[in-house]
């Protein structure tokens, strides 16, 4: 499941499950490895390029100092810049800050883009940057990065709050995930900020590592090395986990 | 090396032809089978901590924020100053075209400059420093470009009018519905984007002729477009709603309706695609998604619904 794809994330745990039964779908999944594998679908391409044209109006608006343009921008992208905040700092009120800087950064900034990439990169580029700073931060910190703040300053888990809902179908299993959930996230915050960026980016919000490399300002190819850094680490945390 | 790509072929990032020579590969290599379980197994246990949707009230009270930091910033930069300049100046023009052309025939506004660049282009009789020829005919839409001249007084601004035009007639005629489908695909104005869906999938609802064009330049996938990637849940709703009646006899609305069900962010529209699915429910592939929904969805009036539609075509058979 790749719950950052939203719709398309369909399906991984069946292909895990054949995997392991049979070697002929094992090859199957390798050849068809699914739907994160940035093909799209024909109207998905012509959604993509239609939002690009639209983008591409806007900014031209907002450069020529149009707010309503620049807010139409943000209305457009700020969800998912928040959700990738929040995902990626695991607290709101950080997220809330991420979000309102990168914002003013691209108002400000605005006037230089030159459509080179699609605003959607520029942006993120500028949201990467600014969570890679504050993950920085709090390593240097040494926060405890299990504890979560809510908008109040109250304590909250956010695994805890899927975890209510389904609760009441198996207790025990949900217990269960909520432990996991944990180790997960423990797991996640001991790669190194560069790791842990490139991991969301690619495993969470399903982007090309090309896409990546550009917008932390490095190769493909660096960006690649870090992959495979951040999945080998990830793995042998979980590993201990599972065994624990 | 073989490793490392069963990673990149976990993340779709291995190019077709290496893709099939994993593939062989992986039949005889315990080593890289053992990597490609790791990784699978590393992805379900990923997958229990999920990317969560903002909730609203955080998604409102950012904007809010934004909006407030925004707005204490003073609009910036030469090409804020170039373009008030100039829409204020072309709405005086258009606010007195008596008085422009009285000013522009006198050339009043280059003045002297003017006149000696016309001088030097003789061949081009209008050489456009003062390209204003009718100014009532309609708004600036933007400013294209900016030519210096030779002469450093003066430059041609090049931009684009727009004529609003008004077109009235039912909503049957084909004029109307191509217009009101370029308004759907129009996500920048929210308002007309939002009306056009609506009055199109009424429409559709209703019954006048809602063809399945296979360009896919009819309002049918125009509204399959819309349900699968609008990001308004209410947009959504109402395209659900002009899909209805095709639902049966329509394998991409089915299509559609069910991935909505199974995946779309919004409960409401998720709840209302179930219940669009009953006079299909016997089908195999709708049966699967709605047993999928009943034991997964996270919410559980949508688990209920999903149930009782199973039930529903289990009392049918
Ligand atoms: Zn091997």
């Amino acid at each position: 499941m790749n719950p950052g794809l939203g719709r398309d994330g369909v399906g991984s745990t069946s292909i895990l499950r054949a995997a392991v039964e049979s070697l002929p779908a094992m090859s199957k999944a390798v050849t068809q490895s699914g739907t994160r594998s940035g093909k799209l679908t024909p109207a998905q391409m012509e959604a993509r390029a239609q939002q690009r044209l639209e983008d591409d109006d806007l900014i031209r608006e907002a450069q020529a100092g149009e707010r309503t343009a620049f807010d139409a921008l943000v209305r457009r992208y700020d969800q998912s810049v928040l959700r990738l905040a929040l995902h990626m700092l695991g607290n709101e009120q950080d997220a809330q800050d991420v979000h309102q800087e990168a914002f003013i950064k691209a108002y400000r900034h605005l006037g230089n883009f030159r459509f080179e990439c699609s605003f959607y990169t520029w942006l993120y580029r500028i949201v990467t940057n600014l969570c890679l700073d504050q993950l920085r931060r709090r390593k240097s910190r040494r926060e405890d990065p299990a504890t979560v703040l809510d908008s109040s300053g109250d304590e909250m888990d956010l695994m805890a709050n899927i975890s209510d809902e389904r609760s009441m179908a198996n207790p025990a299993r949900e217990l269960e995930r909520k432990v996991m959930g944990e180790q997960i996230k423990d797991a996640l915050d001991k790669l190194t900020p560069r790791e842990r960026t490139v991991f969301e980016l690619k495993h969470y919000q399903g982007l090309k590592l090309r896409t990546i490399g550009e917008m932390l300002s490095t190769t493909e190819e660096t960006a690649k090395n870090t992959l495979f850094r951040a999945t080998r680490k990830l793995r042998e945390q979980l590993k201990t986990a599972r065994n624990r | 090396m073989a490793q490392e790509n069963v990673v990149l072929a976990v993340y779709g990032e291995l190019p077709d032809e290496l893709r099939v020579a994993l593939e062989r590969h992986l039949t005889g290599c315990d080593e890289c089978r053992l990597e490609w379980t790791a990784m699978q197994a590393l992805e379900a246990q990923l997958a229990l901590n999920p990317v969560l949707e903002p909730s609203p009230n955080l998604l409102a009270q950012s904007r809010m924020r934004l909006d407030e930091a925004l707005d204490q910033i003073p609009p910036h930069g030469f090409l804020t100053r170039l373009r008030s300049n100039f829409s204020s100046w072309m709405h005086h023009v258009q606010g007195a075209p008596a008085l422009t052309t009285l000013l522009l025939g006198v050339g009043f506004l280059a003045g002297n400059f003017t006149y000696r660049y016309q001088v030097a282009h003789q061949p081009r009789q209008d050489a456009g420093v003062i390209v204003m020829t009718n100014p009532t005919t309609g708004a600036v839409a933007n400013v294209t470009g900016i030519v210096q001249t030779p002469d450093p007084e003066v430059v041609q601004v090049n931009y684009n009018r727009v004529v609003p035009e008004t077109m009235q007639g039912s909503l049957d005629n084909k004029e109307i519905r191509e217009l009101l489908l370029k308004g759907m695909a129009q996500g920048a104005n929210t308002e007309v984007h939002e009306r056009s869906v609506n009055l199109l999938s009424n429409e559709c609802k209703v019954g006048h002729a809602c063809t399945a064009e296979t360009d896919g330049k009819g309002i049918r996938s125009a509204l399959l477009v819309s349900l699968r990637y609008d990001k308004d849940a209410g947009v959504r709703l109402k395209a659900l709603e002009g899909l209805q009646p095709y639902v049966g006899q329509d394998q991409h609305v089915r299509d559609a309706i069910l991935e909505a069900v199974s995946s779309d962010k919004n409960a409401g529209v998720r709840k209302t695609a179930i219940s669009l699915l009953t006079p299909v429910q016997s089908d195999s592939s709708v049966r699967q998604v709605l047993r999928t929904v009943s034991t997964q969805d996270e919410n559980p009036y949508i688990r209920t619904a999903s149930f009782q539609a199973l039930q529903g075509s289990a009392e049918i058979q």
